[in-house]
């Protein structure tokens, strides 16, 4: 990027030349053309007639070489208006809304080609993604259906010391085929991230079911949050699966009769401390990685849960960072980017789990995914537009995330 | 209580109606949407428990068309789409609850019985965890046989974590289920928890209540960890 100059600079550098140039030649001309009549003509009036040219014409000189290259700068800024515009829809472009495509309208003539070279590109990677979309939902269906016809049929044998092993074997296989699902998800990017989420309501929604879990561990399990709503950027069903993948991991290694204890603050952190052997600094660079499991973790684990936190994290705009618990232990924080609550917040958790309680809806507002522009309110220091619906640019000022 | 179970995959159908069977229901099954459509109209069905797809189309048009009759039946659907779009789908159009697959089949057993017992069914019967026995029918709980005296509060905080059947009840459900309308004392609830913790140790229970801070209740059976 050194040998970038812009169009304009080049153009206004090069008339702006050129110009002067031509104004020299004619001058140096008409000086020595009448240095040659000098000698025939008294001294004074050459003198005369060349203040003169110099009162009447020279001065228009710099005037005419302004006003042209003002024209110049004009006419040049003014047909690229229409492809800073293009540029800032392209740049709008996310896998979310790849149905868009980039006006040919108001594009001078010369650049056409290259917006529909662009628009044939996004034709390309649209098709690309609606296939790996339909292929995921459908493996998701494939998958499911074999293990729910296994893990049916070993519960109808009974418990025995030959049948429960394999009972741990199916939950361990369902268990992977959802993470692995998940990822796929992830990868196709089939969240629709421009929503809010209320972090304590789909937090506590999150831990409820995990208390059995707890009780097969041992170990106990709490959560605090504020009474008012949490409310941050990201999809309440993303912030849901991180969540429980970091209480999961909080139980695996806890000690028993410990407890693993969840956080909500006021500020959209979500910290999650257990009691266990704690993540060895070594390891903290490679837990986030997919598959990598510590070389002594309990069996039963898939190694894909804190690459889906991270992923996770990435999408909502958050940040994961590894540290000790106080007592001892790891402690796992997320620092979520808080959103103002809006006029229309979107909670898709707590919708649910209202429409659960009512135990019949009688025509609530229909909740959606692909939620036309909502407004929020703005944080100073975000632009107006889709602050919380861009979610490819890593988070303000940290490209670096700490982990 | 006659549940209809309807599935394509005939397998899977007919281990589920095996375990509804075994917890005490009576189960049907069939594979089709146009099957149940019948069925439902020909037979006395207590309960739906469905596949949200079917070959012949999307359950959710049969459900939308119950409840558009007015028929309230309990409606569980079982989905292999775990997207929240297709659970507020489900929801919206009438279903009371969903299991996602792969599930634990004693979970469906579960689910349902929370379901037909909902306000206004009689569905008399006794749940136990553990050497711990709930009589609904009757209001009244015992441990081995031997019957377990309980003050009327305690006995109704008892009879809601039987219910919720081994998930974390909310102190919040709690309240508004013991005291209706009243307003309690700020720490009723874990008082009541408390006293009835003990009480059943006393007895020699083995179902025991988990306190779980910040979220609830649960009871579970010691001996046999969930
Ligand atoms: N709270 C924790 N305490 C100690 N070690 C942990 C903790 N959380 C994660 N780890 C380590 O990081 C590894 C990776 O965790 P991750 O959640 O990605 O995978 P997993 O738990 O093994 O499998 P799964 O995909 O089923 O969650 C774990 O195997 C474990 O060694
Ligand atoms: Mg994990």
């Amino acid at each position: 990027m050194t040998a970038e100059r812009s169009l304009e600079a080049t153009l206004l550098v090069r008339l702006g030349l050129l110009l002067t140039a031509a104004f020299s030649a004619v001058a140096l001309w008409l000086w020595g053309h009448l240095g040659h009549i000098g000698s025939a003509y008294p001294q004074p009036i050459v003198h005369q007639v060349m203040a003169e040219f110099f009162t009447d014409v020279a001065w228009t000189v710099p005037i005419v070489l302004l006003i042209t290259l003002g024209v110049a700068a004009f006419t040049l800024r003014r047909s690229l208006l229409p492809v800073r515009e293009i540029s800032a829809r392209a740049g709008n472009i996310s896998p979310q809304s790849l149905h868009q495509r980039l006006p040919e309208q108001p594009v001078p003539k010369e650049l056409v080609p290259l917006v529909r070279a662009m628009n044939e590109m996004l034709d390309r990677i649209e098709a690309g993604f609606e296939l790996q979309r339909r292929f995921t939902a459908n493996a998701a269906h494939e998958l499911r259906t074999p293990l729910q016809l296994l893990s049916a049929g070993l519960d109808a044998l009974g418990s025995n010391e030959s049948i429960d092993p394999l009972r741990g074997d199916v939950r361990r296989m369902c268990r992977l085929v959802a993470q692995l699902l998940s990822v796929a998800r992830l990868d196709a990017r089939m969240h629709a991230l421009s929503g809010t989420a209320d972090l304590g309501q789909v937090v506590a929604a999150t831990l409820a079911p995990l208390a059995p879990l707890a009780v097969r561990h041992g170990a106990s399990l709490a959560l605090e949050r504020p009474r008012a709503p949490v409310i941050v950027r990201g999809d309440a069903d993303l912030v849901a699966e991180l969540a429980r993948n970091l209480v999961e991991n909080a139980l695996a290694s806890t000690r028993p009769g410990t407890e693993v204890s969840v956080v909500v603050g006021a500020g959209g952190r979500l910290d999650v401390a257990d009691r266990g052997p704690g993540i060895a600094r070594g390891h903290r660079e490679h837990v986030f990685e997919r598959f990598w499991r510590a070389p002594d973790a309990p069996p039963g684990g898939s190694g894909l849960g804190l690459a889906i936190v991270k992923e996770i994290a990435d999408a909502c705009g958050a940040t994961v960072t590894i540290t000790d618990a106080p007592g001892g232990g790891a402690m796992l924080a997320v620092a979520f980017e808080p959103c103002l609550p809006s006029a229309f917040p979107e909670f898709r958790a707590s919708e649910i789990s209202a429409i659960l309680k009512r135990g019949r809806p009688g025509g609530p507002p229909k909740p959606s995914g692909k939620a036309p522009v909502r407004a929020h309110a703005l944080r100073p220091g975000m632009q107006e537009e889709g602050w919380c619906a861009t979610t490819h640019s890593p988070p303000r000022g940290s490209p670096q995330r700490k982990l | 209580m006659r549940i209809l179970v309807v599935e394509d995959e005939a397998r899977l159908a007919r281990l589920l109606a095996d375990a509804l069977v075994k917890a005490g229901f009576a189960a049907d099954t069939c594979g089709r949407l146009g099957d149940a459509a019948a069925l439902l109209g020909s037979e006395a069905i207590d309960a739906l428990v469905a596949d949200r797809i079917l070959p012949d189309g999307d359950v959710l048009h049969l459900v939308s068309r119950l409840r558009g009759e007015g028929q309230d039946l309990p409606i569980l659907l079982l989905t292999a789409r775990d997207s929240v779009e297709d659970r507020v789908a489900g929801l919206e159009a009438g279903a009371d609850d969903y299991l996602v697959k792969p599930f634990a089949v004693p979970e469906l057993v579960a689910r349902v019985r929370a379901l037909v017992r909902r306000p206004g069914s009689v569905f008399g019967r006794v749940d136990t965890i553990g050497n711990l026995a709930f009589d609904f029918a009757a209001r009244a709980a015992s441990v081995g046989n031997r019957p377990l005296a309980l003050p009327r509060h305690e006995l109704a905080v008892l009879e809601q974590l039987v219910l919720a059947g081994g998930r974390v009840v909310t102190k919040e459900m709690l309240i508004a289920k013991v005291y209706g309308l009243d307003e309690p004392e700020s720490n009723a609830i874990p008082v009541h928890i408390h006293h009835l913790r003990h009480r059943l140790g006393d007895a020699g229970s083995t179902a025991h209540i988990h306190t779980f801070r910040g979220l609830g209740y649960m009871l579970a059976d010691q001996e046999k960890r969930p």
